[in-house]
């Protein structure tokens, strides 16, 4: 089972201002912003397509604005293995089928965050990330207010508007 | 807000760096210090907000610590923190903007402040929405004239602010095709070709958004080294409407 968290891939890239292996505190402080000593992950299956969709639509059915999605998943074992505690929560989606697939994992410290950080570049280094574009974000999300999935009085004004003005043009 | 005067030695740097919170505005640096790397002592040679102002002390520590400095100049150099008002109006007196050499103005500085508090004290995430859309949609549509759009150019193409550089591109791109096609290119065509890829990511995010028929060339003839921007651009071309 992999878990699927939204992130912004830039700031995990190599800096030249950092030795080979180090890791960019911007994409920590930036990315891995903690909760209650919690992190929240999605349930993304093996990484398919069709989970990795659910993801981003529990993320933008949640969001202000229709935008592009940068999504990177870890292996869940591998979270446990460092000692995290991993427990399901409900989570804040406007998608109802979708909200227990929300993980989070918790009882984090500084050394565990840290754990955290590395297997993220692991991810990204093995090909486990991807940046969906906004067309795909509004389509997913026009597609799920369509069967009902989801009710467009539930999504954000911006949201909304792209996802009616796009259900009018079809 | 602070105001006071210090000489700069080694210790009073110190004691500045200490003094300086997060109620400091605006910090300006007249100082004889830099005179050995072509500034004049009575030159402004800094205008800064807190936030880049520790980088700046580790420049100013490191000058004072070089054996190179002249000590004359060292003796007659001043640091001095001051209002945001006058700081402003001390970088409009300087002839450049010191991080892009492109005329300076109190509007642009200002403009630039906040636009780096806003998003040092929120970070921009994708999907949410940020103060600093509103600031730049409030400037954008203000402006009649280029300064502005000749600002977010100077911003979006300085890789010494990669970040900065990149959050600001990213808040323009969420604007409706704000400026003429051809800036919107300019854009994006400087922003691919820059070393960091949280400005290419930016710019090829910023293309996808605004779909200008000038921008599907541009994207095809760049070369990606990352392969999951050079993925996403690839789907960009591939789905082009």
């Amino acid at each position: 089972m992999f878990l699927a968290r939204k992130v912004k891939l830039a700031k995990w890239a190599p800096s030249s201002a950092l030795a080979d292996g180090e890791i960019s505190a911007d994409a920590v402080t930036a990315d891995l912003r903690t909760r209650d000593l919690s992190l929240s992950f999605w349930e993304c299956g093996s990484g398919a397509e069709p989970q990795l969709m659910d993801v981003v639509l529990a993320l933008a059915s949640a969001a202000d604005r229709v935008e592009t999605m940068d999504l990177v998943w870890l292996p869940e074992e591998d979270l446990r293995t460092d000692g995290h505690v991993v427990s399901r929560q409900a989570g804040r989606t406007a998608v109802a089928d979708l909200v227990s697939r929300h993980v989070e994992a918790g009882r984090l410290d500084y050394g565990r965050l840290g754990k955290v950080a590395s297997l993220v570049v692991g991810a990204i280094a093995d090909g486990r990330c991807r940046s969906f574009r906004r067309s795909r974000v509004a389509s997913v999300l026009t597609d799920a207010v369509r069967v009902g999935r989801v009710l467009s009085d539930q999504l954000q004004p911006k949201v909304r508007a792209v996802v009616t003005e796009r259900n009018t043009s079809a | 807000m602070l105001i006071s005067t210090i000489g700069v030695r080694r210790d009073d740097v110190e004691n500045l760096r200490e003094r300086v919170s997060g109620d400091v505005g605006w910090v300006a640096v007249h100082s004889g210090h830099l005179a050995g790397r072509g500034r004049t002592a009575e030159t402004p040679v800094v205008t800064e907000d807190a936030f880049r102002l520790s980088v700046r002390l580790d420049e100013i520590l490191a000058a004072l610590h070089s054996p190179s400095n002249d000590e004359e100049a060292l003796r007659g150099g001043s640091a001095v923190l001051v209002s945001a008002e006058s700081a402003v109006q001390s970088a409009s007196e300087s002839e450049k903007h010191p991080a892009t050499g492109t005329p300076s103005s109190p509007e642009r500085d200002q403009l630039e402040s906040r636009l780096w508090w806003a998003f040092e004290s929120e970070p921009l995430e994708d999907g949410m929405d940020h103060p600093a859309d509103r600031l730049l949609a409030e400037h954008l549509n203000e402006d009649t004239g280029t300064r502005i759009l000749e600002w977010i150019r100077e911003w979006c193409r300085d890789t010494t602010n990669a970040a900065f550089a990149a959050s600001v591109l990213q808040c323009v791109a969420r604007q409706q095709r704000p400026g003429p096609a051809s800036w919107r290119a300019e854009l994006v065509r400087e922003g691919l070709a820059t070393p960091r890829v949280e400005i290419r990511d930016a710019a090829a995010k910023a293309a996808d958004s605004w779909k200008d028929s000038e921008l599907l060339p541009i994207l095809e003839g760049h070369r990606e080294p990352v392969p999951w921007l050079a993925d996403f651009i690839r789907d960009v071309v591939t789905d082009w409407d």
